[in-house]
């Protein structure tokens, strides 16, 4: 009994070795795992729009594989990857607490951005404020970079999920952020992996000099909007609707199912729930 | 020395060609996106109003869009299947944002909106699609005015009321009139858009 409590305090260095080892093979075997997932379902939402439209122009994630919303992303994920193991749990929390807290409050966040010169047209610039705030974390030196990350990751969190909010491609659809949000998150996650498993000297030296690439990226774009002289929010032109004949231009082939009453008058859709049903909160006026 | 002097270079290089890269990206940043072009018809019964008529025409570069998702045979017309396609997928994505729609009396809600028909067209590659809503509430509107503001509050979409026939009103006798105005006071996304505000009245 008295021989083997010694064991107990202090494990063998051995047995320490395996079990991180174990731990550090189960982690990698995940995040492969985890890159595989994403890649079947970037290339299923890709080929499906293909198959269906000849054409990835009106792709869903269109938006997020452009270049302004990869470069944060990437630096994010080197970001993620150079930190400690244990320090890249609450800086991925934090930055998703971010994007999720803005997804809920982005009125508030476009209040306190509007002042901002430029801001309402060009997306509150988020892009720049993103490459910004990952810029500068990475311009540090990387054993300086965890609590400065803690304090600024939930802003880019914030700029992230505005940016892909305000980035939606099509008429709110409703596919759009469950797939946005997570393939946003996979993204850092890759280049997390990659920045992780590739530990050369050179690396630290390569994502600092991206670090102040994406400094210099943000601030670039950053003035160049806010010099911007377009300061309305200009639509595309509008088209007149064609002429039509009738008591009811526009209406004639629907004046049939409006003269319908009750029962005969079926609603449409699918899937009811919430169709039609007042906002949360309202009221209904007597 | 120059081997840094090179490494600079190389460096310069590529922060060029990123922020080459990153041209094509500008366009991307348009708010709105899409401009829609409207018409509203209000469907009365003595005095009550009981259904509501929308129709949006886009704008050439969303039709465009709309085209090369539902057109399926490439023919430049939807078809029925087609018009089947476009509605159920417009009244999913738009439900639950009440089809931009907000019907107001006395500054509160006033009713439901419910889909019960829709049609779909497009002439010269311009798409109008017409909404028929049914009320699940009839408002009865004798000697009452009821407001009407169509707005997408993220101004994904820009909503314009047409320059002919905006506002129609059927069935009424001759007791409603409709009236506009812009409405400062109801200005959105972050006060930089004012809505049309539209007001059906009627006689006692």
């Amino acid at each position: 009994m008295a021989e083997q409590r010694p064991r107990l305090a202090h494990p063998q260095p051995g047995n320490s070795k395996q079990q991180t080892s174990r731990l550090a093979r189960f982690g990698l075997g995940l995040a492969v795992a985890a890159v595989f997932t994403g890649v079947v379902v970037v290339a299923l939402s890709a080929g499906w729009t293909w198959f269906a439209q000849g054409t990835l122009d009106h792709w869903l994630l269109s938006t997020t594989f452009t270049i302004e919303r990869l470069l944060p992303l990437v630096g994010a994920g080197f970001l993620l990857g150079q930190l400690p193991a244990r320090f890249r749990l609450p800086v991925l929390l934090i930055l998703g607490f971010g994007l999720v807290s803005a997804l809920i409050t982005r009125d508030t966040l476009m209040l306190l951005l509007a002042p901002l010169p430029g801001a309402a047209t060009h997306f509150f610039l988020v892009g720049p404020i993103a490459c910004l705030i990952v810029g500068l974390l990475l311009v540090l030196p990387a054993q300086m970079r965890f609590w400065p990350a803690m304090i600024l990751m939930p802003s880019f969190g914030s700029a992230l999920g505005l940016a892909i909010y305000f980035s939606d491609p099509s008429l709110h659809d409703r596919f759009y952020l469950p797939l946005a949000l997570p393939v946003a998150l996979w993204l850092i996650l890759i280049a997390a992996l990659v920045t992780g498993l590739v530990t050369a000297a050179w690396t630290r030296i390569g994502v600092r000099v991206y670090g102040s690439w994406l400094v210099a990226i943000g601030m670039l774009y950053g003035g160049a909007y806010m010099a911007s002289k377009q300061t309305q929010l200009v639509p595309p032109p509008f088209v007149e609707p064609p002429p039509a004949s009738g008591d009811y231009p526009g209406f004639q082939p629907l004046l049939k199912s409006l003269d319908r009453h009750g029962p005969q008058r079926p609603v449409l859709g699918t899937d009811h729930s919430g169709i039609g049903d007042l906002p949360p909160g309202e009221e209904r006026g007597t | 020395m120059t081997r840094n002097r090179c490494a600079f270079r190389g460096s310069r290089s590529i922060f060029a060609v990123l922020l080459f890269l990153l041209l094509p990206a500008l366009p991307a940043l348009a708010h709105p996106d899409i401009a829609i072009t409207l018409r509203v018809l209000f469907d009365m019964r003595r005095g009550v109003l009981t259904g509501l008529g929308e129709s949006w025409t886009f704008d050439a570069a969303y039709s465009r869009v709309l085209l090369d998702q539902f057109d399926r045979d490439r023919d430049g017309q939807f078809s029925a299947e087609e018009v089947t396609a476009l509605r159920d997928k417009l009244i999913a994505d738009l439900s639950h944002k009440h089809f931009f729609t907000e019907l107001t009396m006395d500054g509160k809600w006033a009713t439901r909106l419910q889909p019960v028909d829709f049609a779909a067209e497009s002439h010269d590659s311009v798409v109008t699609v017409t909404f028929a809503f049914d009320l699940a509430g009839p408002l009865d509107l004798r000697g009452r005015s009821l407001d009407l503001e169509i707005k997408d509050k993220d101004y994904v979409a820009a909503f314009k009321l047409a320059d002919t026939a905006a506002l129609q009103l059927r069935s009424d006798g001759g007791h409603c009139r409709t009236s506009r105005r812009s409405a400062p006071d109801h200005a959105y996304f972050v006060g930089l858009v004012i809505p049309d505000h539209i007001s059906l009245t009627c006689d006692p």
